[in-house]
């Protein structure tokens, strides 16, 4: 019987349709035929679980690496199979027999209980994250089983059909199986053709009315065809490719680090019914947005397990973003340990500004933040962003002889050395001080009952992450609970430390930049100074910022801003607006998760791609992903409603704040603009 | 528009995209080689994603052609091998 070969999917399925009404049972072959593989070797798997097996040693003192344990079990695998060739007429291999011979070699009389439970399931679910069940199939399986026919799932694999069935429940196809058969069950297999009569048997089928469906030539197609089944071979041309290409990346990842990531980004690629027609912000969360995103996290992660850190705060609001993608990716990258609990916490620069004037006053450094934001100027906003009453400082400014409007910021073009003397008399007042740590006095009460309901003081150390940029936050709060003797050590993580304020460092707070970090400076990643304020946008929670803690009846507050007003109307529709942005971020990151357990590769091995990334995606934009993914409104509740000058205007524009029209038509705007950063990161450094 | 394109590759990351990256990384000073691609793997991977379905209609279509053409170069060689390398 000749067996007829299919080189597309939907070519096989329209010629199976023509066969249903002689056939009574379909059997298919499960992996590379209803299920493909994200990745190109099925037995990649293998490393991830034998670096499981590695950590759960390690954590019982066994000293191994994870090449010896892959050598040791690929070893075993294959004098089981050399033993079962000898009685049964496949050369297979049980999963649950030589994983326990292995488990047992390794940790001898320290394995723990159920052990081969935890390893079976982690490479059930490393499995199942890497296959991914075909539309086609998906719906022509529903369809047969609807007209009545027997379907069987069938593969010559090592797991037993116990572990199948998982995956096949997983992918959403148990209700139209009825049976999943492996030969790992019996040791006869489709390659030696004895998998067939032993179906037969088992099922009650008759060849006659028997199709079997499958990829490969011999098993599914000659030794079916040999036993008398109708059979049919896919070799799927679209799937070759892909997996060529996927091999030829793990090559060049082999060889190159740059090519790790560009390998992870294909096989995060979604297939089949997950790859819908979606919006291009969904593209552009996916594959550069998500990635960045995802990255940071795994940065982060990398650096909680140094400084074995058992609570991570994520603060309002662009935690947030970085909270959701840490509870898609710590759980897989932790493995082993225990996943530290991860707090959002409810933090902005104006509430934590206010309560660290309790213990710090009004310092000149508290006075240059304040004055950052171009559109402040003067001690009025200084006394907004600090939540002071200015009524009250009134005595204090009148014997240092500043009024209200006195410009006392630097960049002021009528700005007299005069102001800032008196400002520096002011700050010198004892009095003035008193009054200002009076006034910060309730709202730091507040944040530390605050705290306290958050379990802040309970741990010796907190990780405490922002998306940046001056490192403010991890400042002021350091600041508002110094005096506190349980107070934790404040390990600082942004994902961009500018350092434009020269906060002190220290064992007890610190914060770094894991992306970008200007002391470390490098140039691909300052290109994340091109979209700070779009960054902020993306990132930002859909709730409304925190502008203050307060004590009411004796229970602690937080008071957000109203969500009435026009600010909160744009924040809501900016939010609406990137939706589909923040979903294929938070996709991308889950799949970013299981790529990179996956091939355990560290941030130090995808730095290069990032870093070319970086570059092209924001660096190098288009103008149609420049138009779709910019902010449509910035807010910013430290900044006044000054106006500021063009000349400062023009010191802070972006590339991706130039118009439009330059941007498509102006060969050279792209490359002046790195040229410029360049030759301005240059001046600050040296 | 789809994440994953026809051709497996990725939205926003094709291979244009790449060969424009990778210029972009010869005019921006002081940008590092490990952070670019080398020519020769994006030429393969240009080759795969752009040609690579014909190419593999083709492979698998004739694969005993190519698969018997292959074995018959690889005798020759070996003979060639065995004449220069075998006594006198």
């Amino acid at each position: 019987m000749t067996v007829r070969t299919f080189y597309r999917l939907d070519a096989l399925l329209e010629h199976a349709d023509t066969l249903l009404s002689r056939v009574d049972a379909v059997s298919i072959d499960i992996f590379d035929t209803v299920f493909i593989r994200r990745i190109h070797d099925p037995d990649i798997v293998k490393f991830s679980v034998s670096r499981f097996i590695t950590e759960s040693a390690a954590e019982l003192g066994i000293n191994t690496t994870w090449q010896s344990v892959l050598a040791s079990r690929n070893r075993i695998e294959a004098v089981h199979r050399k033993r079962n060739g000898k009685s049964f007429p496949d050369h297979e291999a049980r999963y649950d027999d030589y994983m326990s011979e292995l488990l047992t070699e390794i940790f001898a009389d320290q394995l723990p209980n159920d052990f081969l439970d935890k390893v079976a399931d982690y490479e059930l679910n490393i499995e199942d994250s890497v296959i991914v069940v075909r539309d086609l199939w998906q719906r022509w399986i529903k369809q047969v089983a609807e007209q009545g026919k027997r379907i069987f799932l069938i593969s010559d694999i090592y797991l037993p059909a116990k572990y199948l069935q998982r995956l096949v429940a997983a992918k959403g196809l148990s209700p139209h199986i009825e049976a999943v058969v492996s030969s790992a069950d019996s040791f006869n297999a489709k390659a030696s053709g004895a998998a067939y009569p032993l179906l037969a048997d088992n099922y009650g089928l008759s060849k006659q009315r028997w199709l079997h469906i499958g990829d490969n030539p011999v098993s599914d197609g000659s030794r079916a065809s040999e036993f008398g089944i109708t059979a049919l071979v896919l070799r799927d041309i679209a799937e070759k490719q892909r997996k060529g290409i996927a091999r030829s990346l793990n090559y060049f990842a082999t060889q190159r680090n740059f090519w790790r990531g560009r390998y992870l980004q294909q096989i995060m690629l979604p297939l089949e019914g997950e790859n819908q027609d979606r919006e291009p912000l969904y593209a552009d969360g996916y594959s550069f947005f998500g990635f960045l995103m995802s990255f940071f996290i795994h940065a982060l992660i990398e650096r909680v397990r140094e400084l074995g850190v058992s609570r991570v705060y994520f603060c309002s609001r662009e935690g947030w973003i970085f909270k959701e993608c840490w509870n898609r990716i710590a759980p897989r990258l932790f493995g082993v340990t225990n996943v530290p609990e991860a707090r959002y916490l409810y933090v902005s620069r104006m509430a934590l500004a206010n309560a660290a004037c309790a213990n710090t006053g009004m310092t000149a450094l508290n006075a240059r933040v304040a004055l950052l934001p171009a559109e402040n100027r003067d001690f009025r906003d200084i006394c907004r962003v600090f939540g002071l009453d200015i009524e009250r400082l009134r005595p204090a400014l009148e014997r240092a002889g500043i009024v209200d409007d006195d410009w006392i910021d630097p960049r002021a073009p009528h700005e007299t050395i005069d102001n800032r003397h008196k400002f520096a008399e002011l700050a010198g007042d004892s009095e003035f001080q008193t009054e200002v740590r009076s006034q910060g006095r309730a709202s730091q009460q507040a944040l530390e009952a605050y705290l306290e309901k958050e379990g802040f003081f309970e741990h010796d150390d907190a990780v405490v992450v922002d998306v940046g940029w001056l490192g403010t936050i991890q400042h002021f709060l350091n600041k508002a609970i110094e005096h506190r003797s349980d107070k934790p050590h404040l390990h600082g993580i942004v994902l961009a430390a500018t350092r434009q304020m020269p906060y002190p460092n220290s064992f007890e707070s610190y914060t770094e930049g894991l992306i970008f970090d200007q002391t470390r400076l490098t140039l691909p990643s300052s290109t994340l100074l091109y979209i700070k304020e779009l960054l902020e946008e993306i990132c930002r929670a859909p709730h409304p910022t925190l502008l203050k803690y307060q004590m009411c009846d004796g229970d602690m507050q937080l008071n957000f801003r109203t969500e009435d007003d026009h600010t909160a109307a744009v924040e809501r529709e900016q939010n609406e607006y990137y939706r589909p942005l923040h979903e294929g971020i938070f996709d991308a990151a889950t799949r970013y998760g299981w790529a990179v357990t996956l091939f355990g590769y560290s941030t130090v091995q995808l730095r290069p791609w990032l870093n070319f990334l970086l570059l092209s995606r924001v660096a190098f934009p288009r103008t149609s992903e420049v138009q779709r993914v910019k902010h449509l409104a910035h807010q910013d509740e430290f900044a006044g409603r000054h106006h500021v000058p063009r000349r400062i205007q023009r010191q802070n524009r972006s590339l991706w704040n130039v118009a439009p029209a330059m941007l498509r038509f102006n060969p050279f705007i792209r490359l002046y603009h790195i040229w410029r950063h360049l030759v301005k990161t240059i001046q600050l450094n040296f | 528009m789809k994440v994953s394109r026809k051709n497996s590759d990725v939205s926003g990351l094709e291979q244009r995209r790449l060969l424009k990256g990778f210029l972009a990384t010869k005019l921006v000073p002081f940008w590092r080689n490990d952070d670019s691609p080398d020519c020769s793997s994006l030429m393969i991977l240009w080759i795969r994603h752009a040609a690579g379905y014909p190419l593999a209609y083709l492979t698998e279509r004739y694969h005993k052609q190519w698969s018997g053409l292959l074995l018959g170069w690889r005798r020759t060689v070996a003979q060639f091998r065995d004449r220069r390398g075998g006594p006198e």
